[in-house]
């Protein structure tokens, strides 16, 4: 039997105790849950997708419109391709998974960027959303103890959340609602509901944050600048032709950017062997958070070396180049 | 035909079959009530099934996907959870949530510590090292380890204190 200062001075033992519970869990839900039910649900959807294009594509949907509502062929229910102003993630997932190296290494950066963009879109609407809630809970505040609880408990979430907010642009215009957010979960946090000073202050604060910005509009504007991003970084490198045409999509939906956020960093089994990665560094580009693993081809062994010098450990035979890395004064000589 | 030969269907319903209940216990393990934790594995098993030709590491994915939609709908909810279950087929087969979690002492345990010690600790559980967790949950590996080195001791003290064996 283990005593209080057993557990205390053994954190590989407390860890294996949880390890062993958790083991615990996972078996006992396997017998607390449907799973028959639920695999046959979770194909439902998709099956009724397939069925319906398959449908899709053997009737004359427009006759039939034209036969009901009369007139001429009633017009398509699709938006024009004007209006339609993202670009489609599984698109670029294809642009990126079919790319060159060389080009694979160029759109890198600019993606990046990109992606940066819309985690940060991500983290603001969760805010917002955190932020709407609050505010809904603060006309009750006075009268009721439930909703002033259940308030208190959003404003610490939602102050944990800010915490961890790593807004990639410095001069973001949102960053003023974070701050004026975290202020207002502070308020509510500390609020004394007998007080109509806090609370009146909370309203004013959660007011000023139900502006809501133009999420679309900032992607967009966004992509204009990754894709003039990845046009210079090309034609510094001498492949601009192979890259603009990579780049020739003008849809996006935001269907599955975390798939595109792995294949944009993994190059863990890339040949690299041709690619000018020293050009690609003298032309302002890095390597930051690159994953590579012991099936990458490097130019030479110099590189290698580089890489290994310069990288965290991921697991077996994978790693990840740590920011910094293309400092010119780490560069492989020769 | 999928990766390793078979249809994808029936890769499928085998990674569904092994991985949801680890993923029910992922999100519980961080503080994700039951029936939530279920639904939004359900939810992210359909999404799956939709993506399953694209998805290269599923159970990374899942565990991704599962918890993103679990932040969303903890914001976006209008009210708190309704006392009564809605009434449709779900995944859960036990009516009695509470009884069932009473047989789990570390569920007792584990909801004394702060939300992110709880996050850290189901993705170190799962096998993931401080720099991938530090990667997915957007915090620096120095703060996942603190957490982690917090939630240790935090665990131990209740431990200690509730005279566990």
């Amino acid at each position: 039997m283990m005593t209080g200062a057993d557990w205390s001075n053994s954190r590989g033992r407390v860890m294996r105790w949880l390890a062993a519970r958790r083991g615990d869990l996972i078996a006992d839900l396997a017998g607390a849950l449907d799973l028959e039910a639920g695999l046959h649900d979770a194909s439902i959807p998709a099956r009724h997708r397939a069925v319906a294009d398959d449908l899709a594509a053997v009737l004359d949907l427009d006759a039939g419109l034209t036969a009901i509502v009369g007139g001429s062929r009633a017009p398509s229910s699709r938006p024009s391709a004007a209006r339609r102003s993202l670009v489609n993630t599984r698109d670029l997932i294809d642009v990126v998974a079919a790319a060159p190296p060389a080009v694979s290494l160029a759109l890198r950066q600019p993606m990046r960027f990109y992606l940066r963009i819309l985690d940060d879109l991500y983290d603001m609407g969760v805010v917002r959303a955190y932020t709407r809630r609050l505010v809904r809970y603060l006309p009750d505040l006075h009268h009721d103890g439930t909703t002033a609880r259940r308030a208190r408990n959003t404003a610490e979430t939602l102050r944990e959340y800010i915490k961890h907010v790593r807004f990639s642009q410095f001069d973001r215009p949102d960053r003023a609602d974070l701050t004026a957010a975290d202020e207002l979960a502070g308020v509510v946090a500390a609020l004394d509901p007998a007080s109509g000073d806090d609370v009146a202050r909370a309203q004013q604060l959660g007011q000023a944050l139900q502006q809501s910005n133009d999420p679309d509009g900032e992607v967009e504007r966004a992509w204009i600048r990754t894709v003039d991003l990845a046009h210079t970084t090309s034609e510094q490198l001498g492949i601009g032709a192979a890259l603009g045409c990579s780049l020739d999509i003008s849809h996006v939906d935001l269907g599955d950017p975390n798939r595109l956020h792995q294949m944009v960093d993994d190059f863990t089994d890339a040949d690299l062997r041709d690619v000018d990665i020293a050009g690609l560094l003298d032309s302002g580009g890095n390597l930051d958070g690159m994953r590579w693993s012991d099936r990458t081809l490097w130019p030479d062994d110099t590189w290698l070396e580089w890489a290994l010098q310069n990288s965290e450990r991921l697991g077996p035979g994978v790693y990840q180049i740590q920011p910094g890395a293309g400092a010119s004064t780490l560069l492989p000589q020769g | 035909v999928g990766k390793t030969g078979i249809v994808p269907a029936e890769e499928f319903s085998e990674f569904y079959r092994r991985f949801v209940p680890t993923l029910v216990a992922f999100l519980r393990w961080q503080g994700v009530p039951l029936r939530d934790a279920a639904d939004v594995a359900q939810e992210t098993m359909i999404e799956a099934y939709r993506l399953w030709s694209t998805i290269e590491h599923p159970q990374a994915w899942a565990r991704r996907v599962a918890s993103r939609m679990w932040a969303r709908r903890l914001a976006a909810a209008v009210e708190e959870p309704v006392a009564n279950p809605p009434d449709r087929l779900g995944l859960l087969a036990i009516t009695d949530v509470a009884a069932w979690e009473q047989r789990h002492e570390v569920l007792r345990i584990l909801d004394q510590l702060p939300a992110r010690q709880r996050q850290v600790l189901a993705w170190r559980l799962d096998g993931y090292q401080p720099a991938e967790i530090a990667a997915e949950l957007r915090m620096t590996a120095d703060a996942v380890r603190s957490s982690l080195l917090k939630a240790r001791r935090a665990v131990a003290r209740q431990l200690r204190d509730g005279g566990r064996p």
